[in-house]
């Protein structure tokens, strides 16, 4: 127990040193963060140990999304009903043992179980984290903590594609996943010994869950999810399934909405759309997880299939933008109350555009530094849009609408996110297909470049 | 080295088609790519305009919890 004189001088956090609380619950957040860059560059090498394709790869990344978007609606009530430190451990246990499977999957389907689990674990985290520490500091201090906290969140995705690429490159990509267990031990150990409840959430009273509002939305981001991931290799509407599916999903979604609408007591209140700029926010979240999460599952899956990159190079190659929002996080807590948000959002948004243009001008022959400068940039504007988006999109929220609010905002970036993968994948392989009968369509047995080539005077 | 040296001219076409084709599909895969890239880049675009549907803030407003 601790004694007095620190119960005296640590009061928020019943004694314990808060910057012990602050290691407690960033090291399962970190770890959390780390997995799903880490995953990013590993995509080739699992898909190839479990005899998938690269587009059933990617559904690694995207029902690990979606599990992890459909929790944190969620998060608010359960630390609520069960404490939020035993919810936390819990989260945290959950997510170190789906972690083992993910990395001993003998195939796709258990991975694919392993992760819905394992996002499952690590949705709350970030929120429970958040909280933990806001709680933990007293106010003069509180910079500080959410400081800790954005660090953590933005070294983390640096760290992931180069740490994931060399585990990958050196052991295994199941290594990658190995990783978690003794960080997730350590965490488990730390958080019983360091976390305490406030009273205000020991003494808490909750309502009935919400079964139906929770069920549904399962339902519907769930037959999204798989319709999109699977659509395209099954013909889309071509298959009966897809057609269930799609009625699933539509008679879910519209239960959704009407159950969140008329039950404010539940999981999700939809009420808040009211709010002009809380609804551009939840709009505009939604297409920047798109953008965000094309970018991260994309460039190194580009490096590797087209360019044929080692994991590990790839994730070098891909890590500088982490180091981007690294420098521009600071800059941005420095402006952002100086300047109207909109303006930063808006310089933040045409710079990922002009970063993304150019990632558009590659060719095969470019080099691992060709475009070094716009990966730096892409990370130092995604620090530009983000919390000023945040900032934007609740400045008009009350105070006690803030779980709700915060909820629905960060599910809608995992949606999105999630969305944007299975797109981009699918866009992949269709485009591909469409370009390869447009330049073939060219290519005749009197064309100029079969001729060269099948001339004795060809140099392989 | 020459291709109809090495294989002999008989299988310099065949062969000559093979990697034709192999060139092909790095090259329209190469495109796929770059068709995302631009779309991400189309979609931050529409963001971008986004932005000024939003009202104007109240002078200073905090960070909330949640941001990231």
């Amino acid at each position: 127990m601790p004694t007095a004189a620190a119960q005296a001088r640590y009061p928020l956090t019943q004694g314990v040193n808060p910057w012990l609380v602050t290691v407690s619950v960033m090291l399962p957040t970190f770890m959390e963060v780390l997995d799903t860059a880490i995953a990013s560059v590993a995509l080739p090498y699992i898909a190839g140990s479990l005899s998938a394709s690269n587009s059933e790869a990617t559904w690694v990344l995207t029902s690990y999304l979606v599990a992890n978007a459909v929790i944190l609606p969620a998060s608010n009530w359960f630390a609520r009903r069960f404490g939020r430190k035993r919810f936390l451990l819990i989260c945290v246990t959950i997510f170190t043992v789906a972690s083992f499977f993910c990395g001993a999957a003998p195939s796709l389907g258990i991975i694919l179980l392993a992760r819905v689990m394992q996002g499952a674990g690590g949705g709350a985290l970030q929120p429970l984290s958040q909280s933990i520490l806001l709680e933990s500091f007293p106010v003069a201090k509180r910079s500080m903590a959410m400081a800790a906290y954005g660090l953590g969140i933005v070294v983390a995705p640096v760290l992931g594609p180069t740490l994931g690429g060399w585990l990958t490159d050196t052991f295994s990509w199941r290594y990658a996943f190995y990783i978690n267990i003794p960080v997730g031990i350590l965490a488990v150990f730390m958080i019983s010994r360091f976390v305490h409840d406030p009273p205000y959430i020991k003494n808490a009273k909750v309502g009935p869950f919400d079964n139906l509002g929770f069920g549904l939305l399962i339902v519907w981001t769930g037959a999204l999810q798989i319709v999109l991931d699977k659509g395209q290799e099954d013909d889309w509407f071509g298959a009966i399934w897809v057609r269930w599916a799609v009625a699933a999903l539509i008679l879910a979604f519209i239960g959704w909405i009407w159950r969140s609408w008329t039950n404010p007591k539940g999981l999700v209140d939809l009420h808040i759309l009211k709010d002009r700029n809380f609804r551009t926010g939840c709009f505009m979240i939604a297409m920047l997880g798109m953008c965000i999460y094309i970018t991260i599952a994309i460039l190194p899956l580009y490096y590797q299939e087209v360019l044929g990159y080692t994991a590990f190079t790839a994730g070098l190659v891909v890590g500088p933008r982490g180091i981007g929002s690294f420098v521009g996080s600071p800059l941005i807590g420095f402006l952002g109350s100086r300047i109207d948000p909109r303006k930063l959002l808006c310089a933040g948004f045409l710079g990922f555009a002009v970063c993304s243009f150019i990632f558009g001008t590659v060719n095969l022959g470019i080099g691992p530094y060709t475009l070094l400068i716009p990966i730096l940039l892409t990370g130092f504007a995604l620090s530009f849009v983000f919390v000023p988006l945040a900032t934007m999109s609740t400045s008009t929220i009350s105070r006690d609408a803030m779980g709700n609010a915060t909820g629905l905002f960060n599910m809608l970036r995992n949606i999105g996110g999630s969305i944007g993968i299975a797109m981009a994948t699918t866009a992949l392989i269709r485009r591909a297909a469409l370009h390869q009968t447009e330049i073939g369509a060219n290519l005749t047995p009197s064309t100029m470049a079969l001729q060269q080539k099948s001339a004795p005077s060809l140099c392989i | 080295m020459y291709l109809g040296h090495r294989i002999g001219p008989a299988q310099a076409r065949p062969g000559a088609f093979g990697l034709m084709y192999g060139l092909l599909q790095q090259q329209s895969a190469l495109m796929a790519y770059v068709d995302v890239f631009r779309w991400t880049a189309v979609l931050a675009l529409i963001c971008a305009a986004a932005t000024w549907l939003f009202k104007k803030p109240a002078k200073h407003a905090a960070p909330p919890p949640g941001a990231h």
